[in-house]
């Protein structure tokens, strides 16, 4: 379907319409080019067309790719700014064209909607602020720019430059997000074509339009293209692949917290922001770096492809789209962060380099730990006879601001203490159990030094089913009542599992 | 809440036990020790779940079993930790020590491998605070 320019203007007005809908909620600093709207060249509106209907008729299954690629391309947005307000005024004269997508348009909005909702929160090293999503939102929106220099030779996605590692280790936001932009769209254009159509002209037409996006987008409008085309790619992948490998990584991915979802897109996005800060010489000077230099874990991807995951993994240049490298990519990625998350809980492991020696450490930490409880159990076990009293003392006295009696403290079942303890863990103070809200209350206070470890733990605290309380009670109640005597044999049987119990 | 744990189990200990078996205290100490450490990791950690199955499954044994049953359940033979394929060697030492982790793949074994760590350091200072206060 061939649109002449003004339609593809409208469309794009439209796009931006219903793009800043969704993102409406994103606050919105970014100026909408107006007079860069009617500046629309000829040369990108001339390739926008062939695009479109290049992209229209190549993959139905892309919607989005559709959808954007005019409003993409026909938008000369500005480098840096792209206003959705103004978007919102100039789409009010856009004339109805049938671009056809709404449904696609308003999945793709609110997928662009929750990214800025759910930001994981461990994403430290991602300039993931409300900067970021708003260029995130700003994204999908804008295009354009001078595409015409971003004539890259695009090869097939094999030849997507890896950069993962590069792209991460730059701290701008910018550099990473242009970076992840280079490889994603690319990417993305290639593989609706791939499989959409086998013409060269085509082909090439994808490849500009790819070059363009890459060029000319503003950061914004990159990760929104990104984003969005990536919910297309990413099925269009699957279908494509059709591979049952995808079903593994769904199963694999599954396991993925949302977390990890938010993190690959927001991984995604700061890499496509990254790229979109580089001019288009520079981008592409960075691409050929990349693809030739590939790092040590890149070079193991580099015959992997894009990232496949049930959340739209983009791939990165220069790597396999091969579904099983993408999951076991996704999979190296969580286990090296999980890593580093490790030498920083283990004292003294920083300077530990490598994931051999940095296992050890923990190991032995671990190891000591252990050691330790049995240490101190065995050491309190001497010590207690001493002094009975003042267990019961520390426990009492704690307890002892809220109520009297320490006796009926320590007499408490367990039973009552646990809804309790729920409630302080996640602290909240059930109002229901006023009796043992309040201990847990001076327990807390009072035990402040342990329980600020506690807290500590990054993992929310769930609610904790009534099944555990019983368990708990038995385990206590067994722990510390009278048993028979243990056999020598059994004393002496050293737990061969190195668990000390 | 671990601490408040601990202590109530503890004077318990203090209370029902014989001062003469000092084994049998420290064991006892150790186990209220994990349990209480379990307990107050919740139920959505792995290894606090294995643990907490494992001490049930122990202090039951204990308590219920005969002279034979526990003649079986002492030497404990551990269920060979396969070496499982992509992942380093030393993950089968480290899935010994963390309690649940033959079932784990390695990713999640990180995983419960930090946060048992921040536990059982949280439980150690409580020990040793506990110990320090006792002794002073």
């Amino acid at each position: 379907m061939e649109m002449n320019a003004n339609d593809k203007f409208g469309m794009e007005k439209r796009s931006g319409v219903h793009l800043n809908h969704h993102i409406s909620g994103v606050s919105a600093d970014c100026q909408f080019g107006t007079p860069s709207m009617g500046a629309v060249p000829a040369n990108p509106a001339i390739a926008m067309s062939q695009g479109v209907s290049m992209i229209s008729s190549s993959s139905p299954s892309v919607p989005g790719v559709d959808f954007f690629g005019p409003g993409l391309w026909s938008h000369p947005a500005n480098p840096q700014n792209l206003g959705f307000s103004n978007a919102q005024t100039n789409t009010g004269a856009s004339s109805s064209i049938p671009i056809g997508k709404p449904v696609a348009v308003s999945s793709r909005g609110m997928f662009l909607q929750a990214i800025p909702g759910v930001l994981p929160p461990n994403l430290s090293h991602f300039p993931a602020d409300s900067a970021f999503i708003e260029r995130a939102a700003r994204f999908s929106c804008f295009n354009g720019g001078n595409f015409s220099g971003m004539m890259n030779p695009f090869g097939p996605s094999e030849s997507l430059t890896p950069h993962p590692t590069a792209s991460r280790g730059v701290t701008g936001t910018q550099g990473h997000k242009s970076e992840l932009n280079m490889t994603e769209v690319p990417r993305d254009i290639t593989v609706p074509i791939d499989h959409g159509s086998s013409s060269g002209s085509p082909l090439k037409n994808q490849r500009d339009k790819g070059s363009y996006l890459v060029g000319g987008l503003s950061n914004v409008s990159r990760e929104a293209n990104f984003t969005e085309v990536d919910q297309e790619k990413s099925t269009e992948l699957a279908n494509a692949a059709g591979n049952s490998s995808s079903s593994d990584l769904g199963s694999k991915k599954r396991k993925r917290s949302n977390q990890d979802m938010e993190l690959d897109q927001v991984q995604r996005g700061t890499q496509l922001s990254m790229e979109n800060t580089k001019d288009n010489a520079e981008t592409e000077q960075n691409l050929e770096q990349n693809s030739s230099r590939p790092n040590g874990k890149q070079a193991k991807d580099s015959t992997e492809g894009s990232k496949e995951d049930y959340i739209h993994v983009r791939a990165r240049r220069g790597q396999a789209t091969n579904s099983h490298s993408l999951a076991e990519r996704v999979r190296r990625e969580k286990i090296s962060e999980r890593m580093k998350y490790l030498q920083d809980l283990v004292p003294g492991c920083s300077k530990v380099t490598g994931k051999a020696v940095m296992l050890d450490e923990i190991i032995n930490y671990v190891q000591s730990l252990q050691r330790q409880v049995e240490f101190l159990s065995m050491k309190l076990a001497t010590v207690n006879p001493r002094v009975d009293c003042n267990i019961e003392g520390l426990l009492s006295k704690d307890l002892f601001q809220f109520r009297g009696g320490s006796s009926s403290m320590i007499g408490f079942s367990p039973n009552m203490i646990h809804p309790q303890l729920h409630p302080s863990q996640q602290g909240l103070v059930q109002p229901g159990i006023s009796g043992m809200g309040s201990p847990s209350d001076a327990v807390r206070r009072a035990m402040n030094a342990q329980l600020t470890v506690m807290s500590g733990f990054k993992e929310p605290t769930p609610q904790i089913p009534n099944v555990w309380d019983d368990e708990l009670h038995n385990v206590m109640q067994l722990s510390y009542s009278t048993n028979p005597p243990l056999n020598t044999k059994e004393l002496n049987g050293k737990p061969r599992d190195g668990f000390p119990i | 809440m671990s601490a408040f744990h601990f202590l109530r189990a503890l004077s318990q200990i203090n209370k029902t036990t014989p001062k003469s078996s000092l084994l049998l205290r420290s064991r006892r100490i150790r186990h209220a020790a994990y349990a209480s450490m379990a307990y107050t990791a919740g139920r959505s950690r792995l290894w606090s779940r294995a643990l907490l199955r494992r001490l049930q499954r122990r202090s039951r044994l204990r308590y219920f079993s005969s002279q034979r049953t526990r003649a079986v359940i002492a030497p404990r033979r551990l269920k060979a930790v396969r070496p499982r394929s992509g992942e380093p060697s030393r993950a089968e030492a480290l899935r010994r020590l963390v309690p649940g982790g033959a079932g784990m793949d390695y990713c999640s074994l990180l995983d419960e491998t930090a946060h048992y760590i921040q536990c059982l350091s949280s439980q150690v200072q409580l020990m040793q605070k506990v110990v320090g206060s006792i002794s002073s």
